[in-house]
């Protein structure tokens, strides 16, 4: 599977007046295309800090301490603010816990919707175009540089390639909308037949008036067919012409409508990627009368013998030669790996020497990138920031830190003056804000050392590099790219889908809400409304930090079924936040429960829900009554430390039952239980005393064992 | 339980109604049940359907539109709406019945008829539509004045039987004073408590805990103040006695004395809720009104305020109705739930009977949304879609709260209720 985000020994803390909280300690994980990652812990577990991290909304006290976010080559934690614009809100998209807040409160709800949109749809048409003209650009280099004499022919190929993709996939565009709009008309005229058959009030007119709008958009060459759509509207016009027995004259008349909308749903599509190359060499070919299987079969022939397999050999053959060239670049750094991995590892490292080093190396991996692979690797993409970013703290470090200290010395000397002297301070002492020079120096050799052994792994998979099977997936990112461009926002699109989104999400009459205001809307509404918004850029990346907490259960199910589907439908990968771990089994494939700025434990649902071994896991899971739970629940005592302070062993420890004397003395390790489920607790270290969850735990997971055989 | 039959609280038709410009939202509409007293009566539904309304219009934060609600017997709330209408229908008859004979005089008239005949037939049928529109008017007339009475003055007529209690109380004990000075102490006893009684209000015996924790305290006021408001509105002035109060009730909560001079910024959220509900119990309420308490918390934390609130039960004897949208913490909880949908109560049992046999689709479809800690069972449930449209047909006949079996109410016509009858005896 392919992997979308990584998160790697993330840490966080927040400058207070206090002293610094440390929000999120040293935490790592990776989500997977298509799954849903659930964090599960209770407020102030450092769950919400790390998923605005991976958004890049921190607050403005915030210090990142160290670590990376991975997303497509970048690491978020630090890339510039303009760069983020086309990630925020288009590849990964953010549903708030509070939709009172993140509601514009002077603008309309349709606005709010439409907005990134509009915008979003503009800019990601630019930089569609431009990436598709980079790809393109780069594979004609390298085609030349294969074989000099061909050159004018590479051109010809790229030149043509271009046209017709882009072609083509105007062609899809407008068939899919077309199809769209049937299938969404079928629904309309459903509804109404419905409403006329138990006898509910309908405007008929108006709503006739509507199926006429519709279905005028519907007529396509592949969907309704122009003679079916004059039949209809005759009948429309018949319908008009007398008063008697109108209900059921109109459900004859929408049932007739119904029918040819389902025809025309359930006909197939030639592919237009072929169709596009076939119209581009036979102009004025009669498309519209032939069988759609015939022009499949014949665009599919002339596409390969003309074009298709030279492009396909051809490009092969530049990708081949552009791997190459990155894999002998790569071997020569490696070559001279030590120097680099000694000098850091060594206990003095110098500024001037350290930075021009890093330039030095710098160079030269940013020379040995494969700008023809698609999936692009993050650590040679952020390479140069994250090493200056990370020198920085390390020197900045070694000159502060004294200062500090010494400043934190003399406010202790002044405050134990007072105390001495028998008066009691109205201020209380502020930690020295110090950075773990250790931990810097350590960050700045992983990221050294991170980099050799991508490239060593890189190496060894050259020897099952697939020239063809490469060519084929470029071909695809480009049709997609391609596709992306031709897909044009324009307003009225824009408000059609932010209704049908509001419709989705289970706002009723969305034609008449679109145009209200926030207040005007009930918390769950807003809710909804909040998740229209954030589902309507398309995400790759979809963040809900605890939507469903305001809501009730029926309208919870729906908005859990509807993030769900549209999971499925986009592929999309979700960050799921909650403390309720009911609302997660039905979601989640892996589950990461959090507590006090740790993950202490990671599994998938089932080793979890069925399995869990850590503490806190436990007590989660007894302190929720279920449908059958009759005893007294097991509330956790207590409150979570206090993060300015953190504890010094496991921080679960003061409320654990089971703690143990190392649990208040030293951090317990992750313990892997299995392949996939790792848990934070001393108690799965081979010396410590057996112990079993509490029974609440333990016969609901017998209970449920027997109810799934 | 011992007094399982005493009626504590009765809704009689509650309406709650909104203006809307030109229309009414009826946010409430036609509501009955009854509580127990010692019970915990739960009330479910989706967001919207009026369960807050019901619980605000039982402790009169709104003046209800119609119905009556009683408290120990007693008519604290009454609306008139019911009322009005029908002195409106009853106009609308007298006006429909003077139209038609004057119709059938003029008819008669026409025909030929004797005119003095006609115009006693006349008159007897006017006289006739008179006295029963005065029948319905003066009838109706009444019940509005007593409601307006009852709804005005039921808090002075309970300080009136308060202070009748205590001076029955202290008449035998003034008598047998010898000395004037042991009368005038006792005197002054007598006249403190007779201050305090005063000013005891039947509202008093209900209070109410609210959903948001942060909103529902005032940042401004220490934990002291904000407990001790109520004994202060109460009428009492000793500082004293408020200070034991107050330590007393925290640490009832579970809270410690010290935490009394903080403010309410200082605590977390599970803190915070437990300083509304000791705010609830120090005026010794007997029913508490717990509006969604515990869904604004952290699950471990509910975990925390359930325990509690089911502990106060025990010690206080307390009656709560706890309205909820978690159904599997109103499982736990409540004896008897009663499910809302749209202003309207759809189905009355006992918790285990709700969950065994639900009847009403609407029922189904809300116990269908529970989710559970079980990744199996969720990859399986389905979840029952609700439409009322599709699943009743209400163009003959109206639904109405009916008793399928002993004690479980479902809203139904008559057609339905043979049905459910059937499913239930399966």
């Amino acid at each position: 599977m392919e992997k979308k985000l990584e998160v790697n020994n993330l840490q966080i803390s927040f400058r207070t007046q206090g002293g610094i909280v440390k929000a999120v300690r040293d935490i790592s994980f990776d989500l997977y295309k298509g799954e849903t990652l659930a964090i599960v812990g209770e407020s102030g577990s450092g769950k919400s800090v790390t998923s605005k991290a991976i958004i890049g909304i921190l607050a403005g006290n915030s210090i990142v301490e160290g670590g990376e976010i991975l997303y497509d080559g970048q690491d978020l934690l630090k890339i510039s603010e303009d760069n983020f614009h086309e990630i925020r809100g288009d590849k990964i998209s953010m549903i708030f816990q509070d939709p009172l807040s993140s509601l514009n409160p002077i603008m309309r709800v349709g606005k709010q919707l439409t907005e990134a949109m509009i915008l979003n749809g503009k800019a990601r048409q630019k930089n569609s175009r431009r990436d598709f003209n980079r790809y393109l650009k780069l594979l004609n280099l390298k085609m030349d540089e294969v074989s000099r004499e061909e050159a004018s022919l590479h051109k010809e190929l790229c030149a043509t390639f271009d046209s017709f993709c882009i072609n083509s996939t105007h062609l899809e565009l407008a068939y899919n909308n077309a199809q769209n709009e049937a299938i969404s008309l079928l629904s309309i005229v459903e509804n109404v037949a419905f409403l006329i058959e138990k006898n509910q009030k309908v405007d008929i007119k108006k709503e006739l008036k509507l199926v006429k709008a519709h279905l005028k958009k519907t007529v396509h060459d592949y969907v309704l067919s122009t003679s079916k759509y004059e039949e209809c509207m005759l009948e429309i016009e018949e319908f008009y012409s007398s008063s008697e027995g109108v209900n059921a004259r109109c459900i004859t008349l929408l049932n007739d409508i119904k029918k040819a909308l389902e025809e025309a749903i359930a006909k197939k599509a030639p592919n237009f990627f072929r169709l596009g190359y076939y119209l581009l060499k036979h102009p004025d070919a009669d498309v519209k009368n032939m069988d759609v299987e015939a022009i499949d079969e014949q665009a599919k022939k002339i596409l390969d013998d003309e074009f298709m397999l030279s492009f396909i050999e051809y490009a092969s053959k530049g990708l081949k030669l552009s791997f190459e060239q990155s894999i002998e670049k790569k071997k020569a750094i490696l070559a001279s790996k030590d120097k680099y991995l000694n000098y850091f590892k060594g206990e003095e490292i110098d500024s001037s020497t350290s930075i021009s080093l890093v330039k030095e190396l710098a160079f030269e991996v940013k020379n040995a990138i494969d700008y023809l692979e698609i999936h692009k690797k993050s650590v040679e993409y952020s390479f140069e920031s994250s090493m200056v970013q990370a020198l920085r703290t390390y020197f900045n470090g070694i000159k502060n830190n004294p200062k500090n200290q010494r400043k934190y010395d003399r406010q202790l000397e002044k405050y134990n003056k007072l105390i001495e002297s028998g008066k009691n301070p109205t201020w209380s002492l502020t930690p020295a804000v110090l950075v773990d020079l250790d931990l810097a120096k350590r960050n700045i050799y992983l990221i050294i050392e991170n980099l050799f052994k991508s490239y060593e792994r890189d190496i060894e998979a050259y020897s099952s590099f697939n020239a063809k099977e490469k060519t084929i997936e470029l071909i695809d990112t480009l049709k997609e790219l391609a596709s992306r461009v031709v897909y044009r926002v324009t307003k009225s699109l824009a408000k059609a889908k932010a209704i049908e989104l509001m419709k989705e999400v289970g706002i009723p009459e969305p034609a008449i809400r679109y145009k209200q205001y926030p207040f005007e809307f009930s918390g769950g509404m807003r809710q909804r409304i909040v998740i229209a918004i954030a589902l309507s850029a398309n995400p790759d990346i979809l963040i809900c930090d605890e939507p469903t907490t305001a809501l009730d259960v029926t309208i919870q199910s729906q908005i859990l079924e509807l993030i769900n589907k549209i999971k499925e439908e986009r592929n999309l990968s979700v960050i799921f936040i909650t403390h309720d771990l009911g609302v997660v089994a039905n979601m989640a494939d892996r589950i990461a429960v959090m507590y006090a700025g740790k993950i202490v434990e990671y599994g998938t649902s089932d080793d979890i829900f069925y399995d869990p071994k850590h503490p806190y896991t436990w007590a989660l899971l007894s302190s929720m009554p279920d449908l059958e739970t009759k005893e007294k629940l097991e509330a956790i005592p207590g409150t979570p430390p206090n993060m300015i302070y953190p504890p010094k062993g496991d921080a679960f420890a003061e409320r654990n039952k089971y703690a143990m004397q190392i649990d208040f003395e030293q951090q317990p390790p992750m313990f892997k239980v299995s392949d996939t489920h790792f848990a934070a607790t001393w108690l799965l270290h081979p010396y410590a005393p057996k112990v079993n969850p509490p029974k609440i735990v333990t016969e609901r997971i017998q209970r449920m064992k027997k109810e799934a055989n | 339980m011992e007094n399982e039959n005493k009626v504590l609280l009765k809704v009689e038709h509650l309406e709650q109604y909104f203006k809307l410009g030109k229309f009414y939202n009826k946010a409430v509409d036609d509501v009955s049940f009854e509580i127990y007293k010692g019970e915990v009566f739960g009330l479910v539904g989706e967001s919207g359907c009026g369960k807050t309304t019901t619980g605000r219009s039982i402790i009169r934060l709104y003046d209800i539109t119609g119905g009556s609600i009683y408290f120990d017997g007693e008519r604290i709330c009454a609306g008139t709406r019911t009322y009005k209408e029908a002195i409106k229908n009853a106009k609308r008859k007298y006006h429909a019945g003077i139209k038609k004979a004057k119709e059938s005089l003029q008819k008669a008239l026409a025909d030929g008829k004797n005119p003095i005949e006609a115009k006693d037939d006349f008159e007897k049928v006017v006289k006739e539509c008179e006295e029963e529109l005065h029948a319905v008017v003066s009838e109706n007339t009444k019940q509005i004045k007593s409601a307006i009475d009852d709804h005005k003055n039921c808090n002075k007529k309970f300080a009136q039987f308060q202070m009748n209690k205590v001076k029955e109380k202290y008449e035998p004990l003034l008598a047998a004073c010898k000395s004037e000075e042991e009368k005038a102490n006792v005197m002054f006893e007598y006249k403190k408590e007779l201050k305090l009684a005063s000013k005891d209000r039947i509202m008093n015996k209900m209070q109410m805990i609210f959903q948001d924790p942060i909103a529902s305290l005032d940042p401004r006021m220490t934990v002291h103040d904000i407990i001790a408001e109520g004994l202060i509105i109460r009428g009492i002035t000793d500082k004293n006695f408020i200070d034991q109060e107050v330590y007393r009730v925290l640490q009832l909560v579970g809270l410690v004395p010290e935490h009394a001079s903080r403010y309410p910024h200082e605590f977390s959220g599970g803190q915070r809720q437990r300083i509304g509900i000791a705010r609830a119990i120090i005026l010794n309420p007997e029913l508490i009104i717990a509006d969604e308490p515990i869904s604004a918390l952290d699950v471990s934390i509910q975990a925390q305020v359930i325990n509690l609130l089911n502990d106060l039960r025990d010690k206080m004897g307390l009656t709560i109705m706890f309205i909820a949208h978690d159904l599997s913490v109103v499982k736990y909880f409540s004896d008897r739930i009663g499910v809302m949908y749209y202003g309207k109560l759809v189905e009355l049992t006992t918790s285990d009977e709700l969950f065994a046999h639900p009847l009403h689709p609407y029922t189904k479809s809300l116990l269908s949304a529970i989710p559970l800690p079980d990744p199996h069972y969720e990859k399986k449930r389905k979840r029952i879609v609700y439409n009322p449209l599709a699943d009743h047909d209400y163009s003959k006949e109206k639904p109405t709260l009916q008793e399928v079996a002993p004690g479980h109410f479902v809203s139904c016509n008559s057609e339905e209720l043979a049905r459910y009858k059937e499913e239930i005896n399966k």
